[in-house]
């Protein structure tokens, strides 16, 4: 075993071991204000977007509704539901307002 | 043909990407920044967009609207950043047989457009204050802390 099973074990997810996975996050526009990032690492153990909104909701302690809002998990258009593995890119999309 | 850029939005370029030997109708729309939204006097406004979602989106309008119109082509440019009154922030060609088609399908794609499009902007006032269009009610109005 090396001193990092976890980082060099490709097999063994890490989620599946520390109940917790590492996301990178992105924000947009209103949210983006809010927060003061665009992008950040967050580990985590939020399996889906709905948790992990809510979980970040917390940490900014903003009191937002979740249907007001989009998410994407690795540039597509998700549910709030999907299951999130290691290494996904979350994106929470506020109201857009293209044109 | 869809692009997202800082840059001048080019309207050769998007008419040359529609053009087809059997189309007769091209129809070309821009969108322009108004210098008045909702009674309040805008002097810009600043667009941000997620990229790689916004390529995947633009693709699905357009082939969406060739599924439902009888038209050839579809192209579209979204502008970024800050643009002041007047400049131009988005760009549609469709090009068809005849204009019917394309006047149909140019109106459905920029409705899609302002729907679907992964794209915000900040609308900034001459009192110096700022707001995001279609900010949820929830969220701070950042217009409150500037006095």
């Amino acid at each position: 075993m090396s001193d990092h099973p976890v980082r060099f074990s490709k097999p063994i997810d890490p989620g599946s071991i520390h109940g917790e996975r590492q996301l990178s996050v992105k924000y947009f526009a209103v949210l983006r204000d809010e927060t003061g990032t665009a992008e950040e690492d967050v580990r985590t153990a939020s399996n889906s977007p709905a948790a992990l909104f809510e979980e970040l909701c917390h940490r900014y302690d903003l009191d937002l509704d979740p249907e007001a809002f989009q998410v994407a998990v690795n540039h597509e258009l998700s549910t709030w539901e999907t299951s999130l593995e290691d290494g996904d890119t979350v994106a929470f999309l506020p109201p857009v307002a293209g044109g | 043909m869809f692009e997202l850029t800082e840059n001048t939005l080019d309207k050769v370029a998007l008419v040359d990407a529609v053009v087809t030997p059997d189309a007769g109708a091209v129809l070309t729309f821009e969108g322009r920044v108004r210098n008045k939204n909702n009674d309040r006097d805008v002097t810009a406004l600043t667009y941000t967009a997620y990229s790689e979602l916004a390529d995947r989106v633009a693709r699905k309008i357009q082939e969406e609207a060739k599924e439902m119109f009888d038209i050839r082509n579809v192209a579209m440019a979204q502008r970024t950043g800050r643009l002041k009154v007047t400049e131009c922030s988005i760009r549609v060609a469709v090009s068809a047989a005849h204009r019917k088609e394309a006047f149909e399908a140019g109106e459905w794609v920029i409705d899609e457009i302002k729907k679907r499009l992964p794209v915000w902007k900040k609308e900034h006032y001459t009192d110096g204050s700022y707001d995001w269009i279609n900010r949820p009610e929830s969220m701070t109005d950042p217009s409150d802390s500037i006095s």
